[in-house]
């Protein structure tokens, strides 16, 4: 971010946009904790339960003067996010532990936060279009069956769809709109992250 | 130094052999394949890991595909399978993804537990 952001006809462009304003916080530093703080502030409304958590992970990457033993408690926290009997907690969770290492160690860090809420924006979406745990469970049965076979031989990888349809067509039906739609979010924030790098770079 | 070992075809460096004292080190196993999203996903922060541990640890990276007899001793049945193991033993492993994170914790408990054998 740079003090063209702050300019009146920049604030203006924002506004007409429909876009929040920059986070003065991180006014000034590298690209890196940038793109972590603004890729934490994307998966706002973070849940009750993670929220302090996620609030705790968005400061240390803006303030960047934590040191090991706080990294290695906020890192305790995300494990235990993740482990939480509630599915949108555990996949907050995942986001946590990406994010809960120090950028200037961690070549993982940035790809492990963008898959790990590619992951959580598929799942969010797959909720969505009212597909729940129990379709999930019902679909892994029906699949591990078919992958079975009749015990002497397996499926052809590509004879499998219509053996599920075969098996239960309603839930077959509703298997691939939900498919369709999570992969399709899970995509979409990877371009919305490569859209934010090019930005970046003009 | 990292200390990471990709074993080769033919897998004629075995992990007990990838490194001079790797029968006394503890090893981090990691199981792949080239066709495996998960598996690509995860190899930067094995990469971190093999840094971050790098007194401590031997990386030994291998391909199911070209060392299956590896992949059948270990008993792999999936990728990517992570196996943490020291002096011909296994200690733990994991099936499927992990983040950076769990790969610390699973290298900081073999840790402690070969401190506590010793």
């Amino acid at each position: 971010m740079n003090g063209m952001t702050t300019m009146p006809a920049m604030v203006t462009l924002r506004h007409a946009l429909g876009m929040d304003e920059p986070d003065p916080v991180t006014a000034g530093a590298d690209d890196a904790t940038r793109l972590a703080c603004w890729m934490l502030n994307a998966i706002r409304p973070w849940p009750e339960a993670a929220r302090n958590v996620m609030q705790a992970l968005l400061m240390a990457h803006r303030e960047g003067r934590i040191g090991s033993a706080e990294w290695r408690n906020l890192r305790s926290a995300a494990v235990a996010l993740s482990d939480d009997r509630d599915a949108e907690v555990r996949a907050f969770g995942h986001v946590a532990e990406a994010a809960a290492w120090p950028l200037a160690t961690a070549r993982a860090g940035l790809v492990e936060m963008m898959q790990a809420i590619c992951q959580l924006r598929a799942q969010q979406m797959a909720r969505a279009t009212g597909w729940t745990e129990e379709d999930e469970q019902a679909a892994h049965v029906i699949l591990a069956e078919i992958e079975a076979g009749d015990g002497r031989m397996q499926p052809r990888r590509e004879d499998i769809p219509a053996l599920f349809m075969a098996a239960n067509p309603a839930l077959e039906k509703r298997f691939c709109v939900n498919l369709t739609a999570a992969n399709a979010a899970f995509g979409a924030f990877k371009a919305e992250v490569a859209a934010w790098i090019a930005g970046a770079a003009r | 130094m990292p200390n990471v070992t990709t074993i080769l075809p033919g897998h004629e460096n075995r992990p007990e052999t990838a490194d001079p004292v790797s029968s006394e080190a503890l090893q981090l196993l990691v199981f792949s394949a080239t066709w495996c999203g998960p598996c690509r996903a995860m190899a930067p922060a094995i990469d971190d890991i093999a840094q971050d541990y790098a007194g401590d640890l031997v990386v030994v990276k291998i391909d199911i595909e070209t060392s299956p007899d590896l992949a059948k001793e270990f008993d792999v049945r999936g990728v990517p399978t992570v196996i943490t193991h020291r002096g011909g033993a296994i200690i733990d492993r994991h099936v499927g993804g992990m983040t950076r994170t769990r790969l610390a914790l699973m290298i900081e408990d073999a840790l402690k537990r070969g401190d506590a054998a010793e």
